[in-house]
């Protein structure tokens, strides 16, 4: 009886060590590559603008690694057959433009020796050609989500003229490999930001239209 | 109280009239019956109490976490990790308090366990939303088993051991789903099944084994399919053949013959799956295209050593329950049994034969539910069991709409299909009159007796 006793025990011990060890690691990870990382912005493209909020999330299509790798694999996953390519993990070297964009230079098999490098641990998507990072949600509250949604898009469609910085982008910070995103940004604002000062500029034009239509009345009125 | 129990003490009284039973022997009856019904009014009022205790668990964490969401976006990072922790660590309290306690009743450990699972699922997901963190709903899944595979050891009871089986459950299904490779699910079934025996050796017609053993089947006749890597067409006959055998012969080897069959899921899910696949077998299709010559990777690559390794422990089992049930002389039951080496060997003239080994298949197979229908009415016969005459009777039924209805192959001859039909109705008289002769000797035996 003292023995199933024990036991149980034991079993509680490795059920808490789990459960915190986990969620702590988590964390842990994430922490490190906030406040050690090195932050990075990432431009985002249209997929789906119209669809971009799935469940809980904008879908983040990040432009960089949206593109075909080819010509940027290393030699031995190109002489790869596709089936043999899918799933394969990558590790992507990330340049930094003058505006703090970053780029994928090329994709590695091995992490970079260096320990300044920039990189990002992706995979071969299951197509054996397009590239699987671990960047593509951001999660929004639901109370936000269609006004999000709505804004996240119309950026999403606004071209980019020659020179200008592409429009939504997101900061990330990249730490030994793992990135954890940061902010979201429409119009160089934080979503958030760009949505209240939207909805600040949609009450001033309420409020415009609003005293237009009542002066017109009066004009009317007074004829 | 129970309608019979009302019946039998409204009896009583003209039975002691009648001079059957003397007052002393009435009382007795009563208290006995008495004492029966109050055991189960409060084995039920236990299962009420869990019932609600566990649904009151999910929907006060459920309320927190809607409560929460209103406010999400206002909270920051710190907050939002430790509100994601702190139901975690009070689940985590609870179960220190179970553990501390004696004696806690089925509701306190049901409400505990549900509230302890939802909590670790609750925390993984919000940490992941707070920090962004891309997942899959199999790898979300993955770290919550990870999570709460020891909760069912700790809390013992029915809730946690039913979300621990529809966690790994769905995992699977999701895991295969998208492209990936399920086998870990096996690994995964292995602590849930030590609960599992628990729970039948505690109590095997109790509600919880009851349930749980109807959830652990349909999960086993799901899963299989879901974890096997196809690299060999058509191994999945023999496999699904071995599960279907071992679900019947482990209910046979755990179940009372004098218990109703619903109470009897493993015997009645495996029988019903042996019954189901043996019909399918009369057909071609399964058969079709099967074996080595038809392999979609090489064997050697070792991608199908799961599939191998699941049939020889699925089929070392058959065999082990097929000999416990010999030394208990219950070898009747071996007709189900050899369900298994008659669909590994059509599988292998299948596979090395091709379609020249068709029509031994499928006459192997008819001939099968032949043998299994009468077998069942034979036993029948002998136990005086109507329901296993009438699920004898079922299953010829169920092998003349085929071969009548949905025919091909040589059943499609209106000659053959004739000539065999009347044969087969002129046997059924046969042993119809043989029948009615038997019963008239019986029964004068036995009103003289």
């Amino acid at each position: 009886m003292k023995i199933e006793r024990k036991i149980l025990w034991v079993f509680f011990t490795v059920a808490v060590i789990l459960q915190l060890g986990l969620v702590v690691r988590m964390i842990a990870h994430s922490e490190t590559t906030l406040n050690h990382g090195t932050t990075v912005k990432f431009g985002c493209i249209p997929v789906d603008p119209y669809d971009a909020f799935r469940g809980r999330y904008l879908d983040l299509a990040l432009r960089t690694f949206e593109m075909s790798p080819e010509g940027l694999l290393p030699a031995e996953i190109v002489s790869l057959p596709v089936d043999e390519r899918k799933g394969k993990t990558l590790y992507a070297l990330i340049a930094v433009d003058d505006d703090g964009f970053g780029r994928v230079q090329r994709y590695l098999s091995r992490p970079p020796e260096d320990r300044d490098a920039l990189w990002l641990k992706v995979r071969l998507a299951d197509d054996g050609y397009m590239i699987d990072y671990p960047l593509r949600k951001y999660f929004i509250n639901e109370k936000i989500a269609d006004r999000a949604e709505k804004a996240f898009g119309e950026a999403l469609l606004r071209d980019p003229a020659d020179g200008e910085m592409p429009d939504p982008w997101v900061t990330v910070s990249l730490f030994r490999g793992r990135g954890v995103i940061r902010t979201l940004f429409i119009d160089g604002l934080p979503l958030e930001e760009y949505l209240k000062a939207e909805e600040g500029k949609d009450r001033q034009r309420q409020q415009e239209t609003g005293r237009l239509g009542r002066s017109r009345t009066y004009r009317r009125s007074n004829s | 109280m129970n309608a019979h129990i009302n019946w039998l003490f409204r009896e009583l009284p003209e039975l002691i009239q009648d001079g059957l039973l003397d007052v002393q022997q009435a009382e007795r009856i009563k208290s006995r019956y008495l004492s029966r019904s109050d055991g189960r009014s409060q084995e039920a009022g236990g299962v009420l109490l869990a019932v609600f205790g566990t649904i009151g668990a999910l929907l006060c964490s459920l309320g927190v976490i809607l409560l929460l969401a209103f406010n999400w976006d206002r909270l920051g990072i710190a907050a939002r990790v430790v509100i994601a922790i702190l139901p975690m660590l009070a689940a985590q309290y609870l179960g220190f308090l179970l553990l501390r306690g004696k004696d806690r009743s089925p509701a306190w450990r049901n409400a505990t366990a549900a509230f302890w699972m939802l909590s670790c699922a609750g925390a993984l997901a919000l940490v992941s939303q707070t920090y962004h963190l891309e997942g899959s709903m199999e790898g979300f899944l993955a770290a919550l088993i990870v999570c709460i595979l020891p909760l069912p050891f700790i809390t013992r009871c029915f809730t946690s051991d039913l979300l621990y089986l529809g966690s790994i459950t769905v995992w699977s299904i999701l895991v295969r789903a998208n492209g990936g490779q399920a086998f870990l699910f096996w690994l995964l079934f292995a602590p849930f099944l030590v609960r599992f025996i628990l729970t039948l050796k505690a109590d095997r017609f109790g509600g919880s084994a009851v349930y749980l053993s109807w959830f652990a089947a349909v999960s086993l006749a799901v899963n299989t399919g879901f974890s096997l890597e196809r690299v060999l067409p058509g191994l999945w006959i023999p496999v699904y053949a071995a599960l279907f055998c071992l679900l019947y012969l482990s209910g046979a080897l755990v179940y009372r013959e004098d218990i109703p069959a619903g109470r009897q899921p493993l015997y009645l899910f495996g029988s019903w799956g042996i019954i189901a696949l043996g019909a399918l077998f009369t057909y071609s299709w399964p058969w079709k295209e099967i074996g080595w010559q038809y392999e979609r990777e090489s064997l050697a690559s070792g991608t199908s050593v799961g599939d191998f390794l699941l049939l020889g422990i699925l089929s070392a089992a058959v065999l082990g329950a097929a000999i416990i049930l010999i030394r208990q002389k219950k070898a009747g039951h071996l007709v189900f049994g050899a369900f298994l080496p008659l669909s590994g060997l059509c599988f292998y003239l299948s596979a090395s034969r091709g379609a020249g080994a068709m029509f031994v298949v499928h006459g192997l197979f008819n001939l099968y539910l032949l043998a299994m229908g009468l077998s069942r009415i034979a036993m029948g016969f002998g136990s005086r069991d109507l329901i296993q005459i009438n699920s004898g009777t079922s299953i010829l039924s169920l092998l003349i709409a085929m071969r009548f209805i949905f025919v091909e192959d040589f059943f499609s001859n209106l000659i053959w299909r004739g000539f065999i039909f009347i044969a087969l109705g002129a046997s059924f008289f046969a042993v119809n009159v043989w029948l009615v002769r038997r019963l008239k000797k019986v029964e004068p035996r036995e009103s003289g007796a």
